[in-house]
């Protein structure tokens, strides 16, 4: 698959687009990012692959509304029920809070919650667990596991570098850039 | 000044564009005749016009240059002098010819001594009441 | 809470920047404007309805800032055979004598008749106009301010001012006005026999007569016949008001240019303000984009509000112009300030389509 935009000509092995969890590793530079802005089709890019549903995406640096409190904004995007998620990822008490008065792995959290609940059958993650601890990045990767067995159908492709999260998916397709 | 104008205006009649300007010299000719007024006891005139200004002239579509006279700056009545306000025909010893009434197409907005070329349509007026000439859906060029 | 809630939290403030701007470039604009009506207005007012005065051999700014204004001392009397004269003239519709030169506690007191109210819109608030010989009127805020209703007496002195020579016959109050001008705000009126009685004339004598013409172009009959008549002098207060405005015209234009000068570098602070508003929306709008969004959804959301705020701005400012000035709004003004909220609009839209 080559993906050609502005000036850019990125190759990538092709994809794989069945269900499940999809890892992506590679070397920085590698175009992973890009690839997920161009599935997510914020990219614009040429032969870009058909992923049929709609996606989700999580930035690795995502960007908030810096005047609207986490609750508001989760109220804007997110389906009902986001706060069960919430309370599973012990955030639940910081929804009446401001994005600039939350930590890095706070507001990781938080667009975790936002990716998981929007109706979306694909989510793109962009180093989900990168900012979180050990027993943060363990809930994580259980929520991604219940998300898959709601969503039998769904697909998840995550770009990461983080050993926690490939241990917990070892069983995942991992596509190497 | 008066002499200057009468002058370029001359020099411009033959210029060849002559055929529709009109020349306030050329109105010097027009003949007025005295009537009088019982009521007030004295005497009011009226142009008395050849059959050659009439075929020139009524009716006919004309091009003046002159100076503008504010009549009323509110309803926007205007007439052209020959010459500027201060030596216009009242204050000096030029005649009634030497200012026209203008009837505009639309309203426009003039300051006394403005020089303006308006073209129209001319009309002879036989009324005491009157200017000799009214320029009639007239148009600043 | 919707975004768009959101937003007018967070814009408000754009409304008193859009009323200030706004307000300060239609001031500039105006500002000439208004200047020319102070000037003018009046004098244009009263000069297009009144063609012709006719007064004694004198000047004729003094006869028409006598007759008009009362801000001068007359020419001199007119004996009443020039009214007549006058009045049966051909070549006019209606003329009004004036009798000037006494005065009530130094407002003018005008000798004149009937036709002088309705001329100037002057309306009868109560009782009625002077018919006979001592009967005045005045204005209700002039009464209000000599302390004198119906039927108070007054009594006048010869001259401008109030020293002069006080005369033995009193006056009597007999209606309340609501005049337009404030020339007719500040005088009293009465009939012409007024005048007569208290100075012990034998001669009837005014010391001018207004008129209106048949038509505007008499103007430039009339003055060939009155230099004939001796001791008249002809006053028209448009070839007046048209000397003044040839000397102030350079100088109003000349202000316009520079008003707008000023008002463009204001429409230009203004745009780019508008336009930085994209500047604080970033994170917003990647946060948008992120979420599926599209340019118009985005340009809703976040900048919907400020077109509401800005026509609600400009429509205020314009109002409160128009409050304080008193002028009409204009054209130019509106399609400024319109111009430069769809230029501030269209610059936000291509800054977010690039985006």
């Amino acid at each position: 698959m080559i993906v050609t935009f502005e000036e850019h000509t990125i190759s990538y092995p092709s994809l794989d687009l069945s269900a499940g969890i999809h890892l992506i590793t590679g070397a920085s530079g590698t175009g992973k990012t890009t690839l997920l802005r161009v599935l997510h089709g914020v990219q614009q890019a040429n032969n870009k692959p058909a992923l049929e549903g709609l996606s989700a995406l999580m930035p690795q640096h995502p960007q908030w509304i810096e005047y609207a409190t986490m609750k508001e904004l989760l109220s804007m995007k997110a389906v009902d029920g986001f706060e069960e998620d919430a309370v599973a990822l012990g955030i639940e008490h910081l929804l009446h809070r401001f994005p600039h008065q939350l930590s890095i792995g706070q507001l990781q959290r938080f667009a975790l919650v936002l990716a998981l609940n929007q109706g979306a059958s694909i989510l793109l993650l962009d180093e989900p667990t990168s900012a979180l601890d050990d027993d943060w990045a363990e809930k994580a990767c259980e929520l991604l596991d219940l998300w898959l067995r709601a969503n039998p159908r769904g697909r998840i492709y995550a770009v990461t570098h983080d050993q926690r999260m490939k241990d917990s998916f070892n069983h995942a397709n991992t596509l190497t850039l | 000044m008066r002499k200057g104008l009468t002058i370029a205006l001359l020099c411009l009649g033959f210029c060849g564009i002559a055929q529709e300007r009109l020349q306030w010299s050329g109105l010097e000719q027009i003949d007025f005749t005295e009537v009088y007024d019982k009521g007030t006891a004295s005497w009011l005139q009226v142009p008395q016009w050849t059959l050659e200004q009439k075929a020139n002239w009524d009716g006919k579509q004309w091009q003046i240059t002159g100076y503008a006279i504010v009549l009323d700056p509110v309803d926007h009545v205007y007439a052209i002098s020959a010459f500027p306000f201060s030596s216009c025909f009242f204050c000096g010893a030029a005649g009634p010819e030497s200012v026209m009434e203008l009837e505009f197409k639309r309203p426009v907005n003039l300051i006394t001594d403005q020089v303006i070329t308006v073209i129209g349509t001319l009309d002879l007026n036989t009324s005491p009441e009157q200017l000799p000439i009214t320029l009639v859906g007239a148009e600043i060029k | 809470m919707s975004l768009w809630l959101l937003q007018w939290k967070r814009k408000w403030a754009t409304l008193f920047i859009v009323c200030l701007l706004a307000f300060i470039t239609g001031v500039f604009i105006k500002a000439p404007r208004a200047l020319e009506h102070y000037i003018f207005h009046q004098w244009e007012e009263s000069a297009s309805q009144i063609d012709l005065i006719v007064g004694y051999k004198g000047s004729p700014i003094q006869i028409v800032a006598s007759t008009l204004y009362r801000l001068e001392n007359p020419t001199g009397n007119i004996p009443a055979a020039t009214y007549e004269f006058w009045r049966e003239h051909p070549l006019v519709e209606l003329a009004t004598p004036i009798a000037l030169g006494d005065n009530v506690q130094g407002h003018p007191l005008v000798g004149t008749d009937s036709s002088y109210y309705p001329w100037f819109g002057i309306l009868l608030k109560e009782g009625h106009f002077p018919s006979i010989s001592g009967e005045v009127v005045l204005d209700a805020a002039l009464a209000d301010q000599l302390k004198v209703g119906i039927g108070a007496s007054l009594t006048s002195a010869h001259g401008s001012d109030s020293r002069g020579e006080s005369h033995e016959h009193p006056l009597k109050v007999v209606g309340i006005l609501e005049a337009k001008r404030s020339a007719d705000q500040s005088a009293l009126f009465t009939v012409p026999q007024t005048y007569w009685t208290s100075h012990h004339s034998v001669e009837q004598s005014y010391t001018s007569v207004m008129l209106k013409l048949k038509s505007k172009a008499a103007m430039l009959i009339l003055p060939n016949i009155i230099s004939e008549r001796p001791d008249e002098q002809g006053a028209f207060p448009v070839f007046i008001f048209g000397q003044l405005q040839k000397q102030w015209q350079p100088t109003i234009d000349q202000s316009t240019r520079w008003s707008w000068i000023i008002a463009a570098g204001v429409i230009l602070l203004f745009i780019t303000y508008i336009s930085n508003m994209y500047h604080s929306e970033l994170n917003t709008i990647a946060f948008l984009r992120n979420h599926h969004g599209n340019t118009a959804s985005i340009f809703i959301q976040v900048f919907g509000n400020v077109v509401v705020l800005m026509l609600l701005g400009l429509f205020l400012s314009v109002m409160i112009i128009q409050g304080m000035i008193g002028v009409l709004p204009v054209v130019e003004e509106w399609t400024a300030m319109l111009l430069t909220v769809v230029l501030g609009l269209g610059l936000l839209w291509i800054k977010l389509r690039k985006s």
